[in-house]
């Protein structure tokens, strides 16, 4: 290793574990000691990523209040070093971690994991979405053999029962009883603006199933759960409205 | 006014006039209406995303300002394998903004695969100047273009430095055919904290390699200083710039602040300061 590198790992090892393990390398002067001048580093480190976490996770700082929210980063922040050149995507894991802490943050992990998915969502690329009239433009006898092409912005999870009202409140604050009962949740966006919404078990299913690949009627057609007709177009007209599909590809188009 | 000719003009891009950082607070003003702005330099890494609303407003507002690319992430006195990746997206980047010029930090900011996300100080070394510089010629070959460098704020002298900033500055310079950014708020910052005076730093660095000039405000503690761009420029970073318009004859010149963000009319106002004390000292020079 060049002396370059070792003293780079140094004073990184320093600025993670708060230490001082460059101190030997550097000159204080009796107005601004060694010790000071190696703290404006570990300061800043600590500071930087905190309020990247609470840019990111801004309803669920706003949920359990700044302080708390502060001592939360932090503490994630000792535990995690970023590993990424983009601090927007530092944290992408801070929910599941907020999770692991107990039940009693599992609303709160909940609307982490909103905050977090809605900033994906944000800069994810580009695609033009179809409308409902590329659909219906199709003969119906075609839709059975349909798969579909998904905005890059679309995703899905679950989270907490609880955490969708208290994201939309998070002012109110997080003391009701966390429901532990996990709610599938799309996340997508529109003209530019992000949005989410549950939902239902039925929906979630149908969806991930064409996510995965499977023509319509494929989807429907599961033998263990099987997607009425009459849940799954009202659904696929939906996420039409609301601009989740980019791209239409009949299997075969009947005459 | 006019800013002045330097004297390797060939090394240089011509001065767009004075500038501001283009920030998130301020997208819907530049996109509303033109302001008293001559240029706009954004960071890289705010842009360096898939797509969305980010990229639409920077193709906007990039339809009526000339814009430079700063980043804050390359790292490029690391010790880490310069990431490949990052800078293909930038190289992607700049292929779309086609801008003044692409600048990044004099610094270091990620080891062992870990990004600090801080401009971390190098030694001053001649083996910093020899690996820093063949970084930088690394980064030149494949972004094909001249890199543009910012002196950093910095709170720690290494006990192995072998020569000041400005000297490192100047070999570095010559060793990679690089320019500098000149940060004159860094410069004060740095000055106070290592006790040196910043007209040396002046005389020191190649003032002919200056493409850019950044001002800034800091944030004063006790027996030091903290460059936190958050505050209007001080009076020690004006003086400093007319010295700088005295010694060059000005370079583009921006007002850079990352944090408490005020409206658009009041950097618009401070940058008016800044023409004024250009063509104050302008004056002076032809007088």
């Amino acid at each position: 290793m060049s002396a370059l590198a070792s003293l780079q790992q140094r004073f990184l090892e320093g600025l993670l574990s708060g230490g001082e393990t460059a101190a030997g390398d550097i000159r204080g002067t009796p107005h601004f000691l060694v010790e000071q001048r190696l703290a404006v580093y570990a300061n800043a480190y600590r500071r930087r990523l905190v309020e990247a976490l609470a840019s990111v996770f801004e309803r669920c700082a706003c949920l359990i209040g700044e302080e708390a929210f502060d001592a939360l980063a932090l503490a994630y922040v000792e535990a995690h070093p970023p590993l990424d050149r983009s601090l927007g995507r530092y944290g992408i894991d801070f929910p599941e971690w907020l999770r692991a802490r107990g039940p009693e943050w599992a609303t709160a992990a909940g609307v982490a994991t909103i905050d977090g998915a809605l900033r994906r969502a944000f800069d994810a690329a580009d695609a033009p979405p179809v409308d409902r009239a590329a659909l219906l433009a199709l003969p119906v006898a075609a839709w059975a053999g349909l798969r579909f092409d998904w905005v890059p912005a679309l995703a899905t999870g679950r989270v907490e029962a609880t955490a969708i009202e208290r994201w939309r409140q998070p002012e109110h604050g997080g003391d009701e009883a966390a429901d532990a009962t996990m709610t599938a949740i799309a996340f997508w966006r529109r003209d530019g603006q992000t949005f989410f919404r549950s939902m239902a078990a039925s929906e979630a299913l149908l969806l991930a199933r064409l996510r995965g690949g499977a023509t319509l009627a494929e989807a429907c057609a599961d033998e263990l759960s099987p997607i009425p007709l009459d849940v799954a177009v009202p659904a696929l007209l939906s996420w039409i409205d609301d601009g989740w599909v980019a791209g239409l590809a009949a299997d075969t188009v009947a005459a | 006014m006019t800013m002045g000719t330097p004297r390797h003009a060939n090394l240089l891009q011509p001065s767009p006039g004075f500038g501001l950082g283009l920030r998130p607070q301020h997208y819907a003003d530049f996109a509303a209406s033109k302001r008293d702005v001559d240029w706009l330099e954004i960071i890289s890494e705010n842009f360096l995303v898939d797509g969305g609303k980010p990229l639409q407003w920077l193709d906007r507002i990039r339809a009526d300002y000339p814009m430079a690319m700063h980043g804050v992430t390359l790292s490029i006195g690391g010790s880490d394998p310069l990431d490949l990746d990052y800078l293909k997206r930038l190289k992607a980047l700049a292929a779309r903004v086609d801008p003044l010029w692409v600048s990044d930090h004099v610094c270091w900011g990620a080891h062992g695969g870990i990004v600090a996300h801080d401009l971390l100080p190098l030694p001053y070394t001649a083996e910093a100047v020899r690996h820093v510089a063949a970084r930088i010629r690394q980064v030149q070959d494949l972004l094909g273009r001249r890199l543009v460098l910012e002196n950093v704020s910095s709170y720690v002298v290494f006990r192995e430095d072998e020569m000041p900033e400005w000297a490192f500055l100047d070999a570095l310079c010559r060793e990679a055919d690089c320019l500098l950014l000149l940060d004159l708020n860094n410069v004060h910052v740095s000055a106070v904290n290592h006790g040196f005076n910043a007209l040396d730093f002046l005389d020191g660095v190649p003032l002919d390699r200056v493409q850019q000039v950044h001002l800034a405000g800091h944030t004063v503690r006790e027996g030091y200083l903290i460059d936190t761009h958050d505050a209007a420029v001080s009076d020690p970073v004006w003086a400093l710039y007319r010295a700088f318009v005295a010694r060059t004859g000005g370079r583009a010149t921006m007002i850079e602040r990352d944090d408490h963000i005020p409206p658009i009319d009041d950097l618009e106002a401070e940058l008016g300061t800044a023409r004024r004390i250009a063509a104050d000292a302008l004056e002076a020079l032809a007088a």
